[in-house]
C-alpha cells in the first residue's frame, strides 16, 4: 500500500500529504519569475537550507540582475562528484559550473536572458523547476548512474557505492549502499534515530512498511533487518557491523522497474527522499499518537466532571417571579 | 557544514510568516488555516480501511481554499493565542517539512507569542517542538518585543534598546505595547479595534456613496487596493479638503478595473478617500460611532499608565510594526500629535507651579515615532535579525535542558537574566 502510494506521487487527492515533493519550493518560488516569462530583473539574496544537510544560496547581484548564481553545500560532495555527480552537473547544466563561496562545494551561474538548454527541456521555467530539484540530480547521481548502467546492461557486479546521505547519530546510520548486480540494483539504507521513542517508531513502522509493499503488484521488493543482522548483499563491506541502529531497509529495483527515463527519474527521486520520508512519518505518527493522548485526557476530565458529588443542601426554591414560598 | 540558519515562524491569527533566519523577508506568508475532512462519522481518528493514511489528509494555508469542498477550514489561533493544539501541531509539521522543507532536528526554531501569553501555552509549544520534532534548540519571543529590535536597522548599536511602545496594526485590531528592557508591561496595554479592515470597509463606503462605476463584485478588492496604492496621511483635514477642490487634477486619480463577466474595462476615480482611510486612526468619529478615541490619545494614555521612570524612554521610542502603520506620513503626524499633548500636559503643569509660588524647571520630553523599511513584516524580520547572531543560541532553551528539567523551562525568559 505504503509503495503503491509512494508511486502515485504526493498529489493524489484524498490521501493528504503522503510524500513530501522533491523540489526545493522556496527556490522555486524566487527562480520562476526570474527565468520564466515574467523576466524579473531583481537582485536577491537568499540562504535556505534543505533535508539531509542541504544548503543553497541564490545570489542575483544588484549590477548584473540577470545573472543567477545558486551556490550548493552538501554532505560528502567528493564522494558524489567522483559517483556521477561531476557528470551530472555537466550534462545537466553544461558550461554553467563556476567558483563556490566559502562554505559551499559547488555552484552553478545561469544567465536569465539565455536559459541553458539541457536534457530537461529548453525553456527557462524548466530550467527553474530543474535549478530546484538540483538535490535530487546531485545526490541522486550514483543511483542514476547505477540505474543507467542497469538499463544499458553494463552492471558492474561487485562494486558497492556508499552515498552518506544523512548525519549519522551516535549509533551510526544515514548512509545508502548502492549494490548492482547483472540483473537488479539493491539500495540498503542504514537507518537511525537519535532519539530512543523516533527509533522505537521507526521499527515498526518499517516492519508494517515491509509488509504493505508485498500486497502491491509490480513494487521494487522492499526488506527490512534489524540493526544488528545487516541483509546479504552488505555483509562484509566495511563499517556495516552497526550494532543498535534502528535497522536496514533495502530496495531492490529490477530492469523494468527504471525503463524509461521517466520511471527512472521518479525511483531516483524516491530513494533520494527516503530517509526524509521515513523521518517526516515517524514525526508525523507522534503527532497522531498526541492527538489520541489529548483526547483521552480530555474524556476522562469529563468523565471526572461529571462524577461531581452535587451538595446535599436544600436549595431555597422560588417561583417564576422570583417569590419564595415554603412548603406546608 | 555548520551553517545551519534557524527557522523562524510566526504564528499570527491572520497570517504565518515563516522562512530562515538571515534573510530580509519572510519566505512563506500563509494564512494560518487548516482544512480537515469534513466529520462524517464520529471519530476523528483513522479508518484502517482506508490503508491508514488518514492523519495526513489535511491541508494548511493557501491550499485550504482548494479544496473546501472536501475539507472544512479551522483557525487553531483566535486572538493571538493558540486554542487548538491538534490542529496547531499539524500545522507545524506541514510547515517544517513540506514548505520549509528543514530537518527539525537539525535547525535552532524562534517562535513568537502575543503579549500575556499564558506560561502554559509556552509550556505546551516547548512540547510539541521538542517531543515530537527533535529540536536542538527552541526560543519563543514576544511579538513586540521582536518588533522592537527590528527598528534596530536604523540606529546606532549605542542606541539599541528594548525600550519602548510599540504600535502594531495589522488586519484586525491595533496594539499599544509598552515594552521597558524587554519586558512587556502587561496592565497598560491597549487595544484598538480599527485597523486595516476597517479602512478597507470605509474607503469601500465613501466609494459606494459617491456612486463610483465599480462592479458590486469587485468592490471590496478595489478599496483595498486602493487603499494599498493612494492612501496617505494629511496634516490638516480641512486644509487637504480645500487642496483637493481647487486643483482636483493633481490630487484625484485614476483606478482602472476589468470587470469579470464582459472584458470591459472600467475606470473610477480616486478622491477624498485618499487622506480620510487612515484618518481613521486620527479622528475615529468619521467611521465609527462606538470607538471615539483617536489613537494618539491612546498612546499618550497607555504611557501614562506605565511606571513614571519608563515613561521618558517610551516615549522617546515609538516603533510602528504591521501592514496598516505603511501608510505615508503615518509616524510624522503621530508624533506631532503626541508631542502635541504631551507639550501641552507639560506647560499647564508648570503654569500650575508657578501658580503655587514654586517654580520648576523640566526638561522637555523628547517624542520620537520611528518607522523603518521592514514595517510591514516587523516582526518576522525582527525574529529573523536576533536569530542570526551568536547570542541567540546561548538564550535558546536546547534539548538537552528539555530533557533534564521538562517544558517548565519555557517559562523562563533570557531577556530577564537579571532576575535569575
Amino acid at each position: 500500500m505504503a509503495w503503491a502510494a509512494k508511486q502515485s506521487g504526493a498529489s493524489s487527492a484524498g490521501s493528504g500529504l503522503m510524500h513530501l515533493p522533491t523540489q526545493n519550493s522556496i527556490l522555486l518560488s524566487s527562480l520562476t519569475p526570474r527565468l520564466g516569462p515574467d523576466a524579473l530583473r531583481e537582485p536577491c539574496e537568499l540562504k535556505v537550507s534543505d533535508f539531509d544537510d542541504v544548503i543553497y544560496k541564490l545570489f542575483v547581484p544588484p549590477e548584473a540582475p540577470n545573472m543567477i548564481t545558486l551556490h550548493i553545500g552538501l554532505r560528502d560532495w567528493a564522494n558524489l562528484r567522483a559517483n556521477g555527480g561531476q557528470s551530472a552537473l555537466d550534462s545537466n547544466f553544461p558550461g554553467c559550473e563556476t567558483s563556490p563561496d566559502e562554505g559551499f562545494d559547488c555552484a552553478i551561474v545561469v544567465n536569465a536572458d539565455s536559459p541553458p538548454k539541457g536534457p530537461w527541456g529548453s525553456t527557462g521555467e524548466a530550467c527553474a523547476a530543474k535549478m530546484a530539484d538540483i538535490k535530487t540530480l546531485l545526490v541522486g547521481s550514483p543511483f542514476d548512474a547505477a540505474f543507467a548502467s542497469l538499463s544499458a546492461g553494463s552492471s558492474s557486479p561487485g562494486s558497492i557505492t556508499v552515498v552518506d546521505m544523512h548525519k549519522p547519530t551516535a549509533a551510526g546510520g544515514g548512509k545508502c549502499y548502492i549494490v548492482p548486480k547483472d540483473d537488479r540494483v539493491t539500495a540498503v539504507f542504514a537507518v537511525d534515530f537519535p532519539d530512543e521513542t523516533d527509533r522505537a517508531i521507526a521499527r515498526i513502522f518499517l516492519q508494517e512498511f515491509v509488509e504493505a509493499q508485498r500486497s502491491v503488484n509490480n513494487c521494487p521488493p522492499a526488506a527490512y533487518s534489524r540493526g544488528h543482522e545487516p541483509p546479504t548483499e552488505v555483509q562484509g563491506v566495511e563499517g556495516i557491523a552497526e550494532e543498535g541502529i534502528a535497522g536496514f531497509v533495502s530496495f531492490t529495483l529490477f530492469g523494468d522497474h527504471v525503463g524509461d527515463g521517466k520511471r527512472r527519474g521518479t525511483a531516483v527521486g524516491m530513494l533520494v527522499n527516503f530517509l526524509t520520508y521515513l523521518q517526516y512519518h515517524v514525526k508525523a505518527t507522534k503527532t497522531y499518537m498526541h492527538m489520541r493522548m489529548r483526547s483521552k485526557v480530555n474524556g476522562l476530565l469529563q468523565v471526572l466532571s461529571r462524577a461531581k458529588q452535587e451538595s446535599s443542601e436544600v436549595k431555597e426554591k422560588k417561583t417564576f417571579q422570583g417569590k419564595s414560598f415554603q412548603r406546608a | 557544514m555548520d551553517f545551519k540558519p534557524p527557522a523562524v515562524i510566526d504564528n499570527g491569527t491572520g497570517y504565518t510568516k515563516m522562512g530562515y533566519a538571515g534573510n530580509v523577508e519572510p519566505q512563506y506568508i500563509i494564512p494560518t488555516t487548516i482544512s480537515l475532512p469534513s466529520s462524517k462519522g464520529t471519530s476523528s481518528f483513522v479508518d484502517t480501511k482506508r490503508g491508514g493514511v488518514e492523519d495526513l489528509d489535511f491541508y494548511i494555508g493557501t491550499d485550504c481554499a482548494k479544496h473546501t469542498n472536501t475539507h472544512a477550514i479551522n483557525y487553531p489561533i483566535r486572538h493571538g493565542l493558540i486554542e487548538n493544539w491538534d490542529n496547531m501541531e499539524r500545522l507545524w509539521q506541514r510547515c517544517i517539512f513540506d514548505s520549509l522543507r528543514c530537518d527539525p532536528q537539525e535547525h535552532y526554531m524562534l517562535l513568537t507569542e502575543p503579549p500575556l501569553n499564558t506560561p502554559e501555552n509556552r509550556e505546551y509549544t516547548a512540547e510539541i517542538m521538542f517531543e515530537t520534532f527533535n529540536v536542538p534548540g527552541l526560543y519563543i519571543a514576544v511579538q513586540a518585543v521582536l518588533a522592537l529590535a527590528a527598528s534596530w536597522t536604523k540606529k546606532s548599536v549605542a542606541e539599541r534598546t528594548l525600550t519602548g511602545t510599540v504600535i502594531d496594526s495589522g488586519d484586525g485590531v491595533t496594539h499599544v505595547i509598552p515594552v521597558a528592557d524587554g519586558y512587556v508591561i502587561g496592565s497598560c496595554i491597549k487595544h484598538i479595534p480599527l485597523a486595516g479592515r476597517d479602512i478597507t470597509n470605509f474607503v469601500q463606503q465613501i466609494q459606494r456613496e459617491r456612486k463610483e462605476p465599480i462592479p458590486a463584485e469587485d468592490s471590496l478588492e478595489t478599496a483595498r487596493r486602493t487603499k494599498e496604492m493612494h492612501s496617505y496621511v494629511c496634516p490638516d483635514l480641512v486644509k487637504e479638503f480645500a487642496k483637493y477642490d481647487s486643483n482636483p487634477q493633481k490630487y484625484i486619480r485614476k483606478y482602472e478595473g476589468i470587470k469579470k463577466g464582459t472584458g470591459r474595462t472600467w475606470v473610477s476615480e480616486v478622491g477624498y478617500e485618499r487622506f480620510l482611510g487612515p484618518e481613521i486612526f486620527f479622528n475615529p468619529e468619521i467611521f465609527s460611532s462606538d470607538f471615539l478615541t483617536p489613537l494618539p490619545e491612546v498612546v499618550d494614555e497607555a504611557i501614562l499608565k506605565c511606571p513614571i521612570d519608563t515613561r521618558r524612554g517610551l516615549y522617546n521610542n515609538i516603533v510602528l510594526s504591521g501592514g496598516s502603520t505603511m501608510f505615508k506620513d503615518f509616524g510624522r503626524r503621530l508624533n506631532r500629535d503626541i508631542k502635541k499633548r504631551v507639550d501641552r500636559r507639560m506647560d499647564a503643569n508648570l503654569e500650575r507651579l508657578g501658580a503655587l509660588g514654586r517654580t520648576a524647571n523640566a526638561q522637555p520630553i523628547d517624542v520620537n515615532v520611528v518607522s523603518h523599511h521592514m514595517q510591514r513584516y516587523a516582526v518576522w524580520f525582527g525574529g529573523s535579525m536576533l536569530a542570526s547572531t551568536p547570542e541567540f543560541y546561548r538564550v535558546c532553551h536546547t534539548k538537552a535542558q528539555y530533557d533534564e528539567e521538562g517544558p517548565r523551562i519555557a517559562r523562563h525568559n533570557a531577556v530577564f537574566t537579571a532576575q535569575m
